[in-house]
């Protein structure tokens, strides 16, 4: 479902990714772990086509991606706790608007769905975006993530300000999305969540993978970020 | 053009007019500050009256060139700001994962600039016939026209304008502001082309609303209207809309080489 081979990247004449090379299978869902700066939201940036790497291929479900970014892009989804949609419109217009450009035709079904899961309550529809709490606002953000069912799901420290509860159920929606062999991709500093959820965890860096392989411990998590 | 197309640039259309709907800071720059020039300028065509003939087609002349430079500047300021609160709050992140292409973008922008300003000109419009209705005697089918002109002229400039806000980031926000008030000199809002000297004279041929407002002029003044500076005014627009076009395109390829996007 993801191919990636040797990429690298630099920015302002730092090297953030080093001959990153991985591949993940449909059905997975892959917790990338690491210290602040190992490179974690450039690799997903480098996925989602925000950024361009300086050299290696990208391959996303077998379509590279440089040349069929507007077909991959119909099957992927990314959502980021630190990202605003437009802040003076409400959730709903937002979430109609992300459902025009996904083309979505029933996007009341799949808010309705998650909501009532993540008990939400739809009243939520009609607040401002700038009057959202934090933990809203990444719920939010997941929600238009969930938009296009997407086969690739991209988040960024998306559970980061979500109380437990919500955290948890959160958490479900992800682990249930490996039935349909759509793969999961998250970055969390958060070791636990990632080791309860994640089907395989890969560790950054400086830019490089450190480790790459089945959840473990936490405290031997811990030796990878030294 | 595919439905699919069309419901992205709805999408994105509906998203760039929510973006204003309840911004007061934007509702202000949108209506109030060009009304209170309205008023202001206004009152001193109205004023004229009282004054000898120079001094009331003086007014007049400021009044037009006010009311006409609106629907260009306006048109680049609206775009420029629609786009950097995007980048602010990284909606724009959202927006480029999404498959959108770039042209749907420019349509979904340019559309909703354009839907603003046709708002705020029926108020504008509405202050006008209040202060100084003798202004609407000179308007005709031909005013739609030249406001069509006008705002071509925006939509070429604003692509520039986001050109560079892709490049740089919401730290270069006030580049509508400044490409606005730069092309205003080279535009012949209140002054002849001979106003300007040598060399920026000459850089003012390629300005395609110089040749509008000479025309609104010329109109004014009961010459005949001049056919041939609103041809070349429109060549010069249409090819500065597919510049502007390829500079967007390009702008983005090397915004996701530096990381300007994922910065914001």
């Amino acid at each position: 479902m993801i191919e990636l081979i040797n990429i690298n990247k630099s920015l302002g004449g730092k090297r953030i990714l080093s001959n990153v090379s991985l591949s993940v299978r449909g059905g997975e869902i892959v917790g990338i772990a690491g210290s602040v700066g190992a490179g974690k939201s450039t690799l997903l940036h480098i996925l989602t086509g925000l950024l361009e790497p300086d050299s290696g291929e990208i391959t996303l479900m077998g379509l590279p991606l440089k040349t069929s970014r507007q077909h991959i892009a119909s099957n992927i989804n990314y959502a980021s706790s630190s990202q605003r949609l437009g802040g003076y419109a409400s959730v709903r217009e937002n979430l109609t608007t992300y459902a025009d450009l996904y083309g979505t035709i029933k996007f009341r079904s799949v808010v309705t769905k998650l909501w009532r899961f993540c008990r939400i309550p739809e009243s939520l529809l009609f607040k401002k975006i700038f009057r959202l709490s934090s933990g809203e606002n990444s719920f939010v953000n997941f929600t238009k993530a969930l938009l296009n069912n997407p086969r690739i799901l991209f988040l960024d420290e998306i559970t980061a300000h979500m109380d437990p509860l919500l955290t948890q159920r959160v958490l479900t929606v992800i682990r249930k999305r490996k039935k349909s062999n759509n793969v999961s991709m998250l970055i969390s500093q958060n070791i636990d969540e990632i080791r309860h959820i994640c089907t395989r965890i890969i560790i950054l860096r400086q830019g490089k993978i450190v480790y790459d392989g089945k959840p473990i411990q936490n405290n031997k998590i811990n030796t990878y970020y030294a | 053009m595919h439905s699919n197309s069309l419901r992205r640039i709805r999408g994105l259309y509906l998203h760039y007019l929510y973006s204003v709907k309840r911004n007061p800071a934007r509702i202000i720059e949108m209506f109030v500050w060009p009304a209170f020039e309205i008023i202001l300028f206004g009152f001193l065509a109205a004023s004229g009256k009282n004054k000898p003939a120079e001094a009331e087609a003086m007014g007049v002349i400021i009044l037009t060139g006010i009311v006409y430079w609106n629907c260009t500047a306006r048109v680049i300021q609206e775009a420029v700001a629609q786009f950097t609160d995007d980048f602010v709050s990284k909606n724009i992140q959202g927006i480029l994962v999404a498959p959108v292409t770039m042209g749907e973008l420019l349509i979904g922008v340019t559309a909703a600039a354009l839907t603003k300003i046709a708002i705020s000109l029926v108020v504008l419009g509405g202050v006008l016939a209040f202060i100084y209705p003798s202004f609407f005697s000179t308007l005709g089918i031909h005013t739609l026209f030249w406001i069509f002109q006008l705002e071509l002229v925006g939509v070429a400039f604003s692509y520039i304008s986001l050109a560079i806000v892709l490049l740089f980031g919401e730290r270069v926000s006030f580049s509508g502001w400044i490409i606005s008030t730069i092309l205003q000199i080279f535009s012949l809002v209140f002054y002849e082309r001979t106003a300007l000297p040598g060399i920026l004279s000459t850089i003012s041929y390629a300005v395609p609303s110089s040749y509008v407002f000479e025309t609104i002029r010329a109109y004014q003044h009961g010459d005949p209207l001049i056919t041939t500076g609103q041809i070349i005014a429109l060549a010069l627009s249409a090819t500065y809309i597919t510049m502007g076009f390829g500079l967007v395109n390009a702008s983005f390829v090397f915004a996701k080489k530096i990381g300007t996007i994922i910065k914001s």
